[in-house]
């Protein structure tokens, strides 16, 4: 008994190892793609996989990051395994300094016009120091750019204290902690609960949410660490971790937490405390990038649409103007990349080629006209409710529609092509207020706007922007200075703002003494690439 | 034959003086019963340690080993010469003292007891549940954790605040002294009743010839846990705290990582997180090699003098 | 059982009354975490993410269930995850324990050299890429057989097992090679029987560490879906809805491109939590009655 069922294990082991191989169908070509993002396998057919199969010929055999992105990378490199395609985020480079890629000059050239067509404005960005270009970045811009209905960052603040203020505009970080202070005054409790004023999120590598906000105070969008300032006409990198805005807005958060504001917790709690208490709808003010809170704004449009979060372009000074917003840019410094182990190179490129191209990418994104969408008389596309509601689904959307398993990883158009139409839905100018729900309406209408973009100003264009996607060597002196500089940052900003009042002044003074030995390294980095960028872009 | 057997400990059989090669080939089944895995163990283990000549390298993936820049001791000098190394160093084997200690205590603590119950079902049910955390990630538990001590309605300030114990919520996640004990106890609570499993098995076997024999000497039952079932399982105790000696610097990762903030920073960083942070994240597989190399060292000197201490005094050895 | 007396003392009962107090309470904190998760399982995922759910679902929903299940490759994957479980477990426990039996004969000439050896391996490591390189050169990658191979007899369950036959009646072995038994029918027929609970002890451990292993899939076949396991398909499914985590360069690239999720990574933690510890679960009780029960020596040595 016991013998014939272990004879049985084995003969399923038998089967089920034997069955491996992948046979292709005839005609068919198969690549295989290795990708940086994490999603769950490709479900074998989907509305939109199967018509780029039907055109193509090309089935694609994926794998999708599990784990870490380091070690995978390391292994591949080092084994030398590799396949034929594929995306790496900001490891990309090391596959090229491995000579892994194949430069896509020519291929592009010969083969892909509608990709050269297409990225003819990024071209001069993507090559590298030989000349050559090895990827191809996962956005292209070629016509004009869009925008969200939310900014990427902002002070955020709840919508019962703006609207019990009468709709104020907020400039200044003291009129953001002044109407705070005021409202909870008023409502000491919420729903039984105790009012938090102001939460800031410092949970491991998301702490930027805490530490990059200085910058944005002195008027400036996400840059990363450091921030190019234009002197005399050229861009030199500055850092703003203890200048006088950055002292100023610790004090002010310091103030803030001697007062009982900000809330006792906010450094020791987590992401998944954070939004928990965020979709609390007790939270009244939170500073951060738009997707972090994502996940607690649609909780509160679904179950206290009162206490949604409303942002502003928060600066510390009046006379500083504002430029919080993204300039369109691309992530140059990496994307999809063919390898050598690709044999047949132009068929790649061909198939890259026809995804890029905008029939494809309207298919991607909108999916299939009078099905997935509606096209108006001027030519603008736009969804019906039933529509949209078909869209909101995202199982559906991934795994019956397909539509995320092609642009993710894969190179796509964003902004808007030449007939108006955005290359994504949801950022179809004419739905954005449409599509809105009526609590974001309110806010949208005593604001007189039509998305919550038309708050700040309109970004400023550089032409290095931005300087986080400039990725510094891994395991350089550079890189290791910035490990160590975040450790600091770590360790000192809620000493900074949890000290007592009149201690603030000895920590500050111990933290710039901790962290100003540590950026020298970085900003030459950086410098280098910007003057490059500047000359080359 | 009802003649109690005690639990040998070590015992010397003198081996007859014979030839080396003639009592091997006496030996020959015990041969093909061992030298197999020995040989598999030689090549699953032993073979890539030729990865510890990274260490003395400036490896970088995608070179072939010759084109590799060697370095000698520089990635050692540059670990030794880290002001954070020796904060690590403190940190880790704090903590994983705490938990070696607390957590072997409260493992055969637990077994002692429920060994005690008598009613089966509960005995049973009782071991089943108090495993039962071990299978939740540290990501799961640690938010639970984190819940129980929130300052903000967490259940431990809420408790101590009922009590009279305290006025004001305490913020202990934010305490840096702390964090080694939240450590400790968070620990032990997930990892009590999987501790106890193995002392339970080395209780199952005990004689219990022997437990009849004291009963008729008229010994209560903390004696007999005292005089009996401690010295049986005794051994095994003894054979589980030398290994873990060598385990003192590999403690952790993700429990301190999940439960640190910038607050405890200082307190909270271990071994394993400062290979990841300062190491694998970079690429720098060499310097992340070298670290690996000074545990595995320290590890053993650890190992063979608690085992060497552990023949002194007489006890059940590894070697 | 044998004599089973009715009157008890007074260390008695404060010794049960102790005894029991301290039961009940870690059953109380050691259950809520498993109850809390299975709560959560249950739960609508946004809502979880509102926190304060505790030992019952507030948005009860299978919706959870439903996303993980219906993964394709899932079942499949789920009978490699049982395969290599069960060979493993076999293999190892056998094959550990007839090491040990022989590390545990005094008269053993390798005994030393052989523990030797072992005991290193538990302290030093080459290191991912060298392991990598070996799984390759002996044909171990894109195959079965890597997740039973490599870890077939580990140091640390085989010091376990040769202690507890060191501490086994060295009578009884004497006997049986006085009877003419040889060393591998003295193994089977004596030492095996009697080494019962923590042979169960070393399965469960082998077992839960065969069930749980995602990371040998994601070094050695990750490239072969027809390999894949549970608790790597598992995995797929929490990273891609934890996909804002990693690093903040991912993050940002993942949030330029807008992707957004309605299962949340609480909920898909919670739920493969469940999924992954139900058939634990279920089989522990086969292996508790060894090391719970125990089994009598003396009825053995008769």
């Amino acid at each position: 008994m016991k013998r014939k069922s272990l004879f049985l294990l084995l003969l399923l082991i038998f089967t089920v190892t034997a069955t491996g191989a992948l046979v292709s169908a005839q005609g068919t070509k198969v690549f295989t793609v290795f990708l940086s993002e994490a999603l769950p396998d490709y479900p074998g057919s989907t509305i939109v996989g199967d018509i780029i199969e039907r055109e193509t010929g090309v089935k694609l055999q994926r794998e999708y990051l599990v784990g870490d992105l380091e070690t995978k990378v390391g292994l591949m490199i080092a084994s030398g395994e590799l396949p034929d395609l594929l995306t790496a985020a900001h490891f990309t480079s090391l596959f090229k300094d491995a000579g892994m890629l194949i430069p896509l000059n020519d291929l592009v050239e010969k083969h892909a016009p509608n990709i050269k067509r297409l990225y003819a404005k990024h071209w001069e960005q993507l090559k590298q120091e030989d000349g050559n270009v090895y990827w191809l970045p996962i956005q292209a811009i070629p016509y004009a750019n869009d925008s969200p209905r939310y900014p990427e960052l902002g002070f955020f603040i709840n919508k019962k204290v703006l609207k019990e203020a009468g709709w104020p505009v907020i400039k200044t970080l003291d009129q953001y902690f002044e109407l705070i202070e005021n409202y909870m005054k008023k409502h000491p409790t919420i729903n039984g609960e105790k009012t938090i004023g102001y939460l800031t999120l410092f949970d491991s590598w998301r702490n930027f949410a805490t530490t990059n906000v200085p910058q944005h105070l002195m008027g400036y969008p996400n840059e990363g660490e450091f921030v190019p300032v234009l002197e005399n006409g050229r861009y030199v990198v500055r850092q703003y971790h203890t200048s006088n805005t950055a002292k100023a807005y610790y004090k002010k958060l310091n103030e803030m937490y001697n007062k009982g504001v900000v809330d006792k917790e906010t450094f020791v709690m987590n992401y998944d405390q954070y939004i928990e208490k965020l979709s609390s709808g007790r939270v009244l003010g939170t500073f951060n990038q738009y997707w972090q809170i994502q996940e607690a704004q649609e909780i509160l449009l679904r179950d206290d649409p009162e206490s949604i979060f409303v942002p502003f372009p928060v600066v510390l000074d009046e006379i500083v103007e504002e430029f919080q917003r993204d300039a369109p840019y691309i992530q140059a410094t990496q994307g999809m990349a063919i390898t050598t182990a690709c044999k047949d190179p132009v068929g790649a490129i061909k198939f890259l080629d026809y995804l890029i191209r905008e029939e494809t990418q309207f298919l991607i994104q909108w999916g299939i006209k009078g099905v997935h969408y509606e096209v108006d008389e001027n030519g603008h596309f736009y969804r019906t409710d039933e529509q949209n509601k078909m869209f909101l689904d995202p199982e559906w959307r991934r795994d019956v529609f397909g539509g995320p398993y092609f642009y993710n990883s894969f190179p796509n158009l964003r902004g808007i092509d030449e007939n108006g139409n955005s290359f994504m839905p949801d950022r179809q100018p004419s739905m954005i207020y449409a599509a809105s729900q009526p609590t974001e309406k309110e806010v949208m209408d005593a604001y007189g706007i039509k998305s919550f973009c038309e708050l700040y100003n309109p970004p400023r264009e550089k032409k290095y922007y931005p300087l986080w996607t400039i990725t510094i060597p891994a395991g350089s002196p550079a890189h290791i200075e910035q490990t160590r500089m975040k450790d600091v940052l770590n360790a000192y900003v809620p000493r900074l703002v949890m000290s007592k009042p009149n201690n603030f002044e000895k920590v500050w003074a111990d933290y710039v003494k901790a962290i100003s030995p540590l950026m020298k390294e970085q900003i030459k980095v950086y410098q280098e690439q910007i003057d490059w960028r500047m000359e080359n872009w | 034959m009802k003649t109690p057997v005690t639990p040998r400990l070590v015992e010397h059989i003198p081996i007859p003086e014979r030839p080396f090669w003639k009592t091997l080939r006496q030996q020959k089944v015990l041969l093909l019963m061992s030298v197999p895995f020995v040989i598999h163990v030689i090549i699953f283990k032993y073979v890539p340690i030729w990865g510890w000549t990274l260490a003395f390298q400036n490896y970088w993936p995608g070179k072939s080993f010759f084109d590799q820049v060697w370095v000698g001791f520089d990635n050692f000098k540059w670990l030794f010469r880290d002001p954070i190394f020796y904060q690590v160093l403190r940190n880790t084997l704090a903590m994983s003292l705490i938990q070696l200690v607390f957590g072997m205590v409260s493992s055969i603590v637990l077994a002692l007891i429920i060994n005690e119950v008598r009613l089966v079902f509960f005995k049973k049910a009782a071991q089943t549940i108090s495993y039962l955390p071990h299978f939740i990630s540290w990501v799961v538990a640690a938010n639970l954790v984190r819940d129980a001590l929130s300052t903000d309605g967490g259940i431990v300030n809420e408790l101590l605040m009922k009590l009279h114990i305290i006025k004001e919520p305490i913020m202990f996640l934010g305490i840096p002294k702390l964090f080694w004990w939240i450590i400790g106890a968070s620990h032990v609570w997930k990892e009590v009743g999987w501790g106890a499993i193995i002392y339970l098995a080395a209780i199952a076997s005990v004689d219990p010839n022997l437990y009849e024999a004291a009963i008729i000497d008229g010994a209560g039952r903390l004696r007999r846990i005292w005089h009996i079932t401690l010295p049986s399982i005794r051994p095994i105790i003894v054979i589980i705290l030398i290994m873990n000696m060598g385990y003192l610097l590999s403690s952790g990762f993700e429990q301190q990582y999940l439960l640190q903030n910038g607050r405890v920073i200082d307190y909270a960083r271990v071994f394993t997180i400062y290979e990841l942070d300062y190491g694998i994240k970079m690429m720098r597989y060499s310097f992340a090699t070298a670290v690996g190399i000074f545990r595995s060292v320290v590890s053993l000197v650890l190992v063979f003098g608690a085992n060497y201490i552990a023949k002194r005094m007489g006890q059940e050895r590894l070697l | 059982m044998k004599t089973r007396r009715l009157r008890l003392t007074k260390e008695d009962l404060i010794l049960d009354f102790v005894v029991y107090t301290t039961l009940i309470c870690l059953v109380i904190v050691t259950l809520y975490p498993f109850l809390n998760t299975l709560a959560v399982s249950f739960n609508d995922a946004l809502d979880s993410s509102k926190g304060g759910i505790h030992l019952w679902p507030r948005k009860f929903t299978l919706y959870n269930y439903r996303s993980l299940l219906t993964r394709n490759q899932i079942y499949n994957a789920a009978l490699i995850s049982v395969l290599r479980t069960v060979l493993s477990t076999l293999f190892c426990t056998f094959s550990t324990a007839m090491v040990a039996y022989t590390l545990s004969r005094k008269e053993f000439v390798l005994r030393k050299i052989i523990s030797f050896i072992y005991v290193l391996t538990m302290y030093i490591d080459g290191g991912l890429i060298p392991t990598y390189f070996l799984m390759r050169n002996l044909g171990l990658t894109n195959n079965f057989w890597v997740y039973v191979l490599p870890g077939l007899v580990t140091a640390f369950n085989l010091i376990v097992i040769r202690t507890y036959i060191n501490g086994l009646p060295e009578s009884l072995i004497e006997s049986a090679r006085v009877d003419g038994a040889g060393e591998f029918t003295i193994f089977v027929k004596i030492v095996l029987p009697l080494c019962k609970p923590v042979l169960a002890t070393i399965a469960l451990f082998v077992a839960v560490a065969n069930w749980n292993s995602w990371f040998d899939t994601f070094l050695y076949n990750s490239s072969n879906p027809k390999l894949s396991t549970l608790q790597y398909e598992l995995m797929k499914v929490l990273q891609s809805a934890n996909s804002m985590t990693g690093s903040l360069e991912q993050a940002l690239a993942q949030a330029a491109t807008g992707s957004v999720n309605t299962i949340t990574p609480r909920a898909i933690r919670a739920t493969m939590t469940v999924i992954v510890t139900v058939p634990i679960a279920v089989v522990y009780p086969f292996l508790q009655r060894y090391f719970v029960h125990g089994l009598t020596l003396g009825g053995l040595k008769e």
